[in-house]
């Protein structure tokens, strides 16, 4: 070997101690160049939207464990970098037959009618059932509430209205807000427990006068429906578009639009329907593997870890809109991955400091129901109990620096309290939490870890911006969820302030950095509904 | 055939690994389909194998007995051909507090089976809806009316739930019938009957006495696990809650590498093949 292959050999065995031994610095220019060129890649087209079980996905997998092994994290006690998730994939074709007969006989039409919320063989109604109309759907006896109280289900279709009984009485439904009553799954398992095949739902205009958007919800459900291999019973699901809803109410002596006036004069009644209805559904299925990534900074001295989440995939290839079918999800969450990559990278060279170990664990198939964390809880390559909390990055701010935040944990656990202890002694400033217990709340991957006992909770930029007049910021937060969000135009055509997220990314090193001299653990709150879970944990170990 | 299966399997199962020996153990509880019987017995042999402290009990009687012994509280999982009814669902809640999960473990084609002395190789599934619900169907090619007794398993079972349901639409069989228990049954009926037609979830290898028809003209037995064979559905396991402990240790070793084995040599199709 001569003198300059020598060279050429040391020099490549020393690169990734030098890559080691650099300082890096978060939340300065380079940090934000380093965010920019990891959400580059993330976010392009050739990544086609990270679809789950797509090759897109692959892609950002192979991206995002490079870029660790480049710092030099290894995967958990130096295994795989992979927790492969077996999952079930449905695309409901066209050609599905849901007709309904009543006076006459309606044959209706998926998209312009009808979409899907639930796929699947078990969702098949081939000759057909009776139908009956249930309210919102709910059986809720802790609000004293039944729409089932006096109707049989059994074998029928149940047709249900959106949304949940309206009250301002925080204590009744949780007021104006949104409970867990009226998401579609609790609408569709509450009718499975009565016996019933399936739900449809008819939406319901907004009280403040907001239209139904049938474009938008016919945009939220075109892509493929997937779920994990092990999963609750199902049935037929379904929203219809309220222009057809008509066809269930013929010959009933009751419209549609009385059914609107029952909701804003609070008397929804449930009665049944003359109409049948069946379902010829036609689907192409697949089952796949997909992957979470779990990269660890461990400390040998404890068992306690703290993790870290962010969502990688997004919703891959969709119906084109203005000539765009690839949904990039820069935002939604090629950006969150960069912050994470970049805290991650943070932490190691700050390693040696360290009292506790950090799982940096990016999630597959948030978009298909946070199924990545959930299989994450089921199956955990940590056990549950040493899980001191998890933070999960899935919304970065972008339009501007935030000049204050907001604490997104459900009030489950007393991690509001810690946060607020570490923003007191930095100078950060929360927004008033309004939304605890919000859809925003129950829409992340923090939510499967809640659920499992583990105190979760997610950052995002508040109400005040530090540049940016504050009408101006407020208006451009409201045109990226109208127009933005889950469309095709989350991609790098869009205005990111990669500043403001290199800043994100150093406050919550900075957060985890002081977590990481507690002593204490975040504990879960009695009042949570989840306490039990947090309690079993401690009991089982 | 049985005897190389079994040394394969063994093998497997020491090729994977023998030293993970625990001093956990159980008892678990199967019922369920006929079709996967022989398959899960033999998966509970390799599983038993290889943790000696658990001991896993396996029985049929179709996939409506493994679902009301499931709904008993007798059974820690049951073995289904076909999805739950919402009946079925209705009952779980009212008796056991769950819906019901469900975990697909395979895929399973069904396959349609004549006397092998009939001219008959292929047919639509329009045609097959109408000869399984008793109407004469006349072949288009010779003219020749198309009259079959019909060879069913017993109404308890997946694979006659999930054939008159998805493909008769709810129609009822048609009278000329006769009914057997077991899916062995129903090819030798086949074997004894020139003018019979039955189903199993089975592709038979090496029967002389028995044709597999081409369902719109493609044929069973290619286990492609995206194949254009019209007849195929998943084998579920139900169970009360999502697989945790003893019962989800015996579910891993189903999807591991041996537990699928025995699936594909059973004549299944594996869910879950390379990463």
């Amino acid at each position: 070997m001569n003198f300059s292959i020598k060279l050429f050999f040391t020099g490549f065995l020393l690169l990734p101690l030098t890559v080691f031994t650099q300082t890096i610095k978060i939340g300065d220019g380079d940090s934000a160049d380093r965010i920019f060129k990891h959400t580059s890649v993330l976010a392009a087209d050739s990544l086609f939207g990270r679809g789950t079980g797509s090759r897109g996905e692959k892609i950002a997998e192979k991206y995002i464990i490079d870029y660790l092994i480049s710092k030099g994290i290894p995967p958990v006690s130096g295994k795989s970098w992979f927790q492969s998730i077996p999952l079930q994939g449905y695309t409901v074709l066209d050609n599905s037959e849901l007709n309904v007969a009543s006076i006459s006989e309606h044959k209706l039409k998926l998209n312009s009618d009808y979409v899907i919320t639930n796929s699947g063989t078990e969702t098949l109604i081939p000759s057909y059932i009776e139908t009956a109309f249930a309210g919102y759907g709910i059986t809720a006896p802790e609000y004293d509430y039944d729409d089932y109280f006096e109707i049989d289900v059994e074998g029928k279709m149940v047709i249900v209205i959106d949304g949940e009984p309206y009250s301002t009485d925080k204590s009744y439904f949780l007021g104006e807000e949104a409970s867990v009553y009226s998401l579609i799954e609790s609408k569709l398992r509450i009718a499975l427990s009565k016996g019933a095949a399936g739900v449809i739902i008819i939406p319901v205009e907004g009280r403040s006068g907001g239209a139904v958007e049938w474009d938008k919800i016919k945009s939220d459900y075109q892509f493929e429906e997937i779920y994990l291999s092990s999963r609750m019973s199902s049935g037929f699901g379904a929203i219809i578009n309220p222009a057809s809803a008509k066809v269930f109410f013929e010959g009933s002596g009751v419209s549609v639009d009385d059914i609107y006036s029952m909701v804003f004069e609070n008397k929804v009644r449930s009665f049944y329907l003359p109409a049948k209805i069946e379902f010829k559904g036609k689907f192409i299925s697949r089952e796949f593997i997909s992957h979470n990534i779990a990269a660890a900074i461990e400390n040998l001295n404890t068992e306690e870890w703290v993790i870290l989440t962010a969502h990688f995939d997004h919703l891959g290839v969709g119906k084109p809109v203005k000539g765009d079918s690839i949904y990039n999800g820069l935002n939604d969450n090629a950006l969150g991955v960069a912050v994470l990559l970049e805290i991650a990278a943070g932490l190691v060279e700050r390693k040696s400091s360290l009292n506790k170990n950090v799982l940096i664990l990016f999630l597959s198939a948030e978009e298909k129901g946070l199924l990545g964390s959930k299989y994450y809880t089921s199956n955990p390559i940590i056990p549950l109990v040493n899980s001191s909390f998890v933070l999960n990055i899935d919304g970065v701010p972008f339009i501007d620096e935030p000049g204050s935040f907001e604490v997104i944990d459900g009030d489950h656990s007393d991690l509001r309290a810690y946060f607020e202890k570490f923003a007191k002694k930095n100078g950060i400033k929360l927004d008033e939490n309004e939304e605890q217990i919000s859809h925003k709340f129950i829409r992340g991957d923090h939510y499967s870890f809640v659920q499992a006992g583990i105190p979760s909770f997610l950052i995002q930029e508040g109400r005040l911006p530090v540049n940016k007049p504050l009408e101006e910021y407020t208006w451009l937060k409201y045109f990226y969820t109208s127009n933005i969000y889950h469309s095709p135009f989350d991609d790098l055509h869009q205005f990111i302030n990669y500043d403001a997220a290199a800043g994100f990314a150093k406050i919550l090193l900075n957060f985890i950095l002081f977590m990481d001299k507690e002593v204490d653990s975040p504990k879960m709150k009695r009042e949570s509904p989840y306490y039990s879970e947090y309690l079993k944990l401690r009991r089982t170990n | 055939m049985i005897r190389y299966l079994v040394i394969s399997i063994v093998t497997l199962f020491l090729m994977t690994g023998c030293s993970s020996f625990t001093r956990e153990g159980g008892i678990i509880t199967i019922r369920g389909s006929e079709t996967m019987n022989k398959s899960i017995k033999m998966i509970a042999a390799g599983f038993m194998l290889q943790n000696p402290g658990y001991s896993v009990i396996v029985g049929g009687g179709g996939t409506s007995v493994g679902m009301k012994t499931l709904i008993r509280g007798e059974a820690d999982i049951c073995i289904a051909s076909r999805p739950i009814e919402p009946g079925e669902i209705k009952e779980l809640v009212n008796k056991q507090g769950s819906l019901g999960i469900s975990t697909i473990i395979a895929k399973d084609e069904i396959v349609v089976y004549v006397n092998s002395s009939d001219t008959l190789d292929g047919i639509s599934l329009s045609e097959l809806k109408q000869i399984f619900t008793g109407k004469v169907v006349e072949e288009s090619e010779s003219g020749r009316k198309l009259e079959y007794k019909l060879i069913l398993r017993s109404p308890n079972s997946g694979t006659y739930s999930y054939f008159r349901k998805h493909i008769l639409e709810n129609e009822e069989y048609g009278k000329n019938s006769l009914t057997v228990n077991s899916p062995n049954e129903v090819i030798e009926q086949i074997v004894e009957n020139n003018n019979s037609i039955g189903l199993s979830g089975e592709m038979i290898y090496g029967n002389q006495s028995i044709k597999p028809l081409l369902i719109n003209g493609v044929a069973p037995g290619k286990r492609e696990i995206n194949s254009d064979y019209p007849l195929v559905r998943y084998i579920h396991f139900y169970t009360l809650d999502l697989p945790e402990g003893k019962i989800k240790k015996f579910l891993d070793f189903v999807n591991s590498e041996p537990g699928q084995k025995i699936i594909e040599q059973n004549g299944f199709i594996s869910l879950w093949g390379e990463d």
